[in-house]
């Protein structure tokens, strides 16, 4: 299992725009989302692999299956490898998506994996393997909220991912179970029990506005919440854009807000 | 021999990888190794079992030590397997259960995306299925469509002919042209068609069928044709392409394949838009390669009832296929030359000898007629190309000129 992982140095900046900074030796490389990059320094060489930042030697038919699974988590097809060409320190940027923040997780230090949401990873140090975790249990599948696939993360080195708000982390002693709502689950260790719970009543599976089922996650294990999920951002400033009916212009009091109901905007 | 586990270290917060042993003296004992320091007994009345993992299928062991809960998991399928076998019953037994459900929930997961797979892959299934049986549904279609519509669409096309080409209105060779035809109707089972046979001046060797029994033959191809019975094997063709209605089909093939695709692949264009191309496109239409097989096999068979001689429709072809520098249009989608050629002659082989009633028509005249009114044409381009005029002066010029 001796994998050939490059440590790097990073620094994470801003507050809920986020992007992460890090800093490489020469030769050492990181492996990003193709489209993610912020800024690097003059000596760093970027290069694009097909498929995810581990298989080097294992040809072109395993990096074309690589590749392949990259596109189910709906990632692109691309990766970009950054490397250090220069002499002496370098650095290099990626920024967060959307609002969230960034986490640096130590693969290490999580037994050599990580279970992540679709579309979270950032960046993370090469030798870092990106791939599918397939959901075989098919009411997590249909309501956990993330689908039937995940990404996962393996190897021992540093990796970056991203979600939305703000990230909670927490670490699930053996046989304690949290709920979480189906949207909120950022990340997870494979050693924690993932599944559906209803919620309970009818009356508030129709009208707590929680949906059907909760998540339950149960111990042992470290598991990351994010507080705001992209979807409900997103339905959020869908419903509050002009073309769907919202108000479409900001109003600062209730006042201003009946003038624009009752004369219309200037528009 | 060990099993690949992960430790939860409560004191540390960290996840480590060990190795995993059962040690089944005395009561038994879960032997954990993380490689630095000694290996760990925890004693099988210390331990207990829950099911674990993302997906479900890991199994995890977990006990106090100093106040603190640690725990193990293992999520390795094989290493789970020969650890049920090693396990006393209470804990294997469990397990066993918990791999059962596993199994059982996968399989529903697999019968469930399987089930959604197909019902995505459902609209290009079907349209497979459509397109396999797309000669007997046209057959369908264009039977229970009335030849009114045949007729209108010929209507409509004769009309523009009449509008945008240069007409032959007499003579020898539109006389030819229309003997012929006649002597085709004449032997034709029922007249559910109004044949016009039409001969159009371009010098391009073409003859064209369009619905209803709109007939046109070039100059060109007169020109080229060094016999009646020539003449009367491309006809003959094109008359059964008229009978057979091959038109109306390609236009029910093309409209339905356009909508269908555009009703299976939820493409929002209107129907419209493609009932308009498809019209738009009548004069371009081009006629498979079995409808041309079969416009041959019918040629012959109308060549036999009529009494003509059916050497001149291979002999034609032929000359034409020999030509290869310039495959006239009409000959561009026909069957693959030298097939076609065999075909032909088996057809006629399969039928002859018939009896032949010769026409009578003085084909030299003909061929004299033709060539003439193509020069003709060709020094009105030249004239027309010396004025530097617009087609339309010229034809307005020219119309002038006709009146005195």
């Amino acid at each position: 299992m001796a994998q050939q992982m490059h440590e790097i140095d990073y620094k994470i900046f801003g507050d809920d725009m986020q992007f992460v900074e890090i800093e490489l030796d020469p030769e050492e490389a990181v492996v990003a989302e193709a489209g993610g990059m912020m800024y690097m320094d003059d000596g760093v060489a970027m290069e694009t692999i097909f498929g995810d930042g581990r298989q080097q030697s294992s040809g072109f038919l395993g990096s074309l299956l690589g590749a392949g699974k990259r596109l189910l988590t709906g990632e692109s097809l691309f990766m970009t490898v950054f490397i250090n060409k220069g002499q002496g320190k370098r650095r290099i940027a990626f920024g967060a998506p959307y609002a969230g923040k960034i986490i640096a997780v130590h693969l290490g230090d999580v037994g050599g994996e990580l279970i992540a949401q679709k579309d979270s990873f950032l960046a993370a140090a090469k030798g870092v393997s990106l791939g599918i975790a397939f959901q075989k249990k098919i009411g997590v599948g249909f309501f956990g909220g993330e689908g039937f696939i995940m990404q996962r993360l393996q190897g021992d080195g540093l990796a970056f991912i991203h979600a939305g708000g703000t990230m909670m982390e927490r670490t699930l002693a053996s046989g304690e179970m949290i709920r979480v709502d189906t949207g909120c689950l950022a990340a997870l260790q494979p050693s924690v029990h993932y599944d559906i719970e209803f919620v309970g009543k009818i009356k508030s599976a129709l009208f707590s506005g929680e949906g059907l089922f909760f998540a339950t996650l149960r111990g042992p294990g470290k598991v990351w919440l994010q507080s705001l999920p992209l979807s409900r951002l997103a339905s959020r400033i869908y419903a509050a854009a002009p073309q769907t009916g919202g108000a479409g212009r900001e109003s600062g009091s209730l006042l201003g807000g009946l003038a624009g109901g009752l004369f219309g905007s200037d528009e | 021999m060990g099993y690949p586990a992960v430790l939860h270290d409560p004191v540390s917060g960290a996840t480590r990888r060990v190795t995993v042993t059962w040690d089944s003296a005395l009561q038994g004992a879960l032997r954990v190794d993380d490689g630095n320091s000694t290996p760990h007994d925890v004693a099988a009345a210390d331990l207990s079992l829950s099911r674990g993992g993302w997906s479900g299928d890991a199994i995890n062991f977990s006990w106090q030590h100093q106040g603190k809960m640690w725990a193990i998991t293992v999520d390795d399928q094989q290493a789970i397997a020969q650890l049920a076998k090693e396990l006393p019953p209470n804990f294997s037994g469990q397990i066993i259960a918990w791999q059962k459900q596993s199994k059982r929930s996968e399989h529903w997961t697999t019968a469930a995306l399987s089930f959604f797979g197909l019902l995505a892959l459902l609209p290009v299934l079907l349209l497979i299925v459509l397109f396999m049986m797309r000669d007997r549904i046209l057959d369908a279609v264009i039977a229970k469509l009335p030849t009114s519509i045949d007729a209108q669409i010929g209507d409509l096309l004769h009309a523009q002919i009449l509008q945008s080409k240069e007409l032959v209105k007499e003579g020898p060779a539109v006389e030819a042209v229309r003997a012929v035809g006649q002597r085709f109707i004449a032997h034709l089972p029922k007249q559910d068609f109004n044949f016009r046979f039409e001969v159009v001046n371009d010098k391009s060797v073409n003859a064209f069928a369009a619905p209803g029994g709109v007939i046109v033959v070039h100059t060109g191809l007169l020109a080229k044709a060094a016999s009646v019975d020539q003449l009367a094997g491309v006809l003959g063709h094109e008359v059964t392409h008229v009978t057979r209605r091959h038109s109306l089909r390609q236009i029910v093939y093309d409209l339905g394949l356009t909508t269908t695709l555009q009703w299976l692949l939820g493409v929002p264009d209107g129907v419209a838009d493609t009932i308009a191309g498809a019209v738009a496109d009548l004069s371009g239409l081009e006629f498979s390669r079995e409808q041309e097989a079969e416009a041959d096999r019918g040629g012959v068979e109308l060549l036999q009832k009529a009494q003509l001689p059916a050497t001149g429709l291979k002999s034609f072809f032929e000359e034409l296929a020999r030509d290869k520098g310039q495959v006239p249009t009409f000959l561009s989608t026909h069957p693959a030359d030298a097939q076609r050629s065999a075909t032909l002659q088996r057809l006629i082989a399969e039928r002859e000898p018939w009896e032949i009633e010769p026409l009578v028509i003085d084909w030299e005249a003909v061929r004299r007629d033709a060539g003439e009114r193509m020069k003709k044409q060709q020094g009105c381009e030249a004239e027309k190309e010396r004025m530097g005029l617009l087609p339309f002066e010229f034809a307005l010029l020219r119309s002038g000129q006709t009146e005195h």
